[in-house]
């Protein structure tokens, strides 16, 4: 019975978003997709990570905090939801270091990252099917995670 | 239930009550930003109410702090980073601060990243050693009162050279700090109403996340302090004694572990200088647990024990609450028990506020 409360809590903690999230990036020339996984992304976005394998300078980017794509985004790569991480933020901020910075929109990202070689970022999941190059999915994570 | 796993169901507890990895706390985060002139701080008013039969039982505020940080990005691998306290004390604090009305520098340092793996630090920075020290600002830690342990043994900062960096290590994430402090004979003028000074320091703190939410840090050093820790302040008023001003060179080893998770959090931390030929043996240990009752209000208790070079232990205890309405606001309410009270670390109630800005 406590084992099925806690797969219950553990469950509603992590249940699947419904439309997912897929992660995009404009990589360095020296990068590529498939050494990208989430536990590198994770890094990348909670800033203990500040460059890519090749030595060139990340840049991850984020939507609003109200967005509910950062949010799914947060609580399926980071772990915790965007309101959960600001304890984690306000000690990082003690350091000099604040979230990665944000854009306004879905569109504003693309622009960024399109524009910004390193950069990486996040979109819906159905919005990864029409990206302007050089961006590109690296994986898609929801009901049916995958590459 | 029988064939369930303690170990399996640890882990799912863990989960349920929201531990997730990555936010395992490394030595020496790195400065990281995108502008070339950042400017915060945060402040904190603490007061208090001692109840030591010497003393005259009355509230008094006991400290105001107002401390300013100031950091920017020099280009994309270079950046600085400063922290000036300024605190107005009218009575022994209990969080570590001997300064009265003077402005501090409790960081002060240049930082220049090679990679993730290896960062250089030049200047004054916080001291490696356990966890506490390098997240001291009041408004992030769970109590007004502030461990003996995490000040008294040891030097809060440095000047000097630290190389840090972190990655993951068996897909965990994982940081060291390597430093050195010269005789430069800068943290005299620096510190010279501090606690505890160091006039060389060489040491190391590794940190890793061993299971999710769970980080432990071991640290080891060789030290000299120009300024040993003063032990009158176990001594009733007047038997205070005049020490020796300068001290010799020997050990300093240093352990924590910490599990944070949505709900609660739990901290033990551990230093202990072993005896040398002239001195003896210093430690002192903590465990703190805070547990979150529902919405912003927290249950706060920690215990410790500290043994002072000169001999005899001081036992005390925290209860209080903890308010957090917002990430950077957070009402503190607490008692303090001590099992050897005396006019300087009297049982007594405390009451703080404090946030970033």
């Amino acid at each position: 019975m406590v084992l099925v409360v806690l797969v219950a809590l553990l469950s509603a903690a992590t249940a699947p978003v419904r439309d997912g999230v897929c992660v995009v990036a404009h990589l360095p020339s020296g990068v590529e997709a498939r050494s990208v996984d989430v536990d590198l992304v994770r890094r990348l976005f909670l800033v203990r990570q500040r460059f890519w394998p090749d030595g060139s300078v990340a840049h991850p980017v984020n939507l609003p905090a109200n967005s509910p794509v950062r949010d799914t985004f947060s609580r399926v790569v980071l772990g915790r939801s965007v309101k959960a991480l600001a304890p984690y933020w306000s000690d990082r901020y003690f350091h000099g270091t604040r979230p990665p910075p944000t854009v306004a929109s879905a569109e504003a990202m693309q622009l960024f990252l399109e524009r910004t070689p390193g950069s990486v970022g996040y979109v819906a999941g159905g919005g990864a099917s029409s990206l302007p190059a050089p961006v590109i999915s690296i994986f898609c994570l929801g009901p049916e995670p995958s590459r | 239930m029988g064939r369930i796993g303690a170990r399996t169901l640890g882990l799912l507890l863990g989960l349920a009550l929201g531990a997730s990895p990555g936010l395992a706390q490394l030595p020496a985060p790195p400065v990281v930003g995108t502008k070339t002139l950042q400017i915060g701080g945060y402040g904190a008013l603490t007061v208090t109410r001692p109840e030591h039969p010497e003393d005259v039982e009355k509230v008094e505020v006991s400290e105001l702090v107002a401390a300013v940080l100031a950091w920017g990005r020099l280009s994309p691998r270079a950046s600085y980073f400063v922290e000036l306290d300024m605190a107005k004390r009218t009575t022994e604090t209990w969080t570590g601060r001997e300064s009265d009305d003077r402005v501090a520098p409790v960081r002060l340092y240049g930082e220049y990243a090679f990679d993730d793996l290896a960062r250089l630090r030049a200047g004054r920075f916080l001291t490696p050693v356990g966890h506490w020290n390098e997240r001291h600002a009041e408004p992030l830690t769970w109590s007004p009162t502030r461990p003996l342990s995490t000040y008294r043994p040891f030097a809060k900062s440095l000047t000097g050279l630290l190389l840090a960096g972190e990655g993951t290590v068996a897909g965990r994430d994982a940081g060291y700090a390597v430093f050195w402090a010269p005789s430069l004979g800068l943290d005299r003028h620096f510190e010279e109403d501090e606690e505890t000074e160091f006039d060389h320091a060489l040491g190391l703190r590794v940190a890793t996340e061993v299971r999710p939410g769970w980080t432990l840090g071991l640290g080891a050093a060789r030290i000299r302090r120009s300024q040993p820790p003063d032990s009158t302040f176990l001594q009733p008023e007047g038997d205070d004694e005049e020490r020796e001003n300068e001290d010799e060179s020997r050990g300093l080893l240093a352990a924590d572990l910490r599990w944070a998770g949505l709900w609660a959090e739990f901290d033990v931390e551990a230093v202990w200088l072993p005896a040398s030929e002239h001195e003896g043996a210093e430690s002192g240990v903590f465990g703190q647990a805070a547990v979150r009752l529902g919405g912003p209000v927290w249950a706060v208790g920690r215990v410790e024990h500290y043994s002072p070079v000169d001999g005899g232990g001081l036992d005390l205890g925290y209860a209080g609450l903890t308010i957090r309405p917002s990430a950077r606001f957070v009402v503190k309410v607490g008692r303090q028990f001590v099992r050897r009270s005396t006019s300087r670390i009297p049982d007594g109630w405390f009451l703080s506020f404090s946030s970033l800005f």
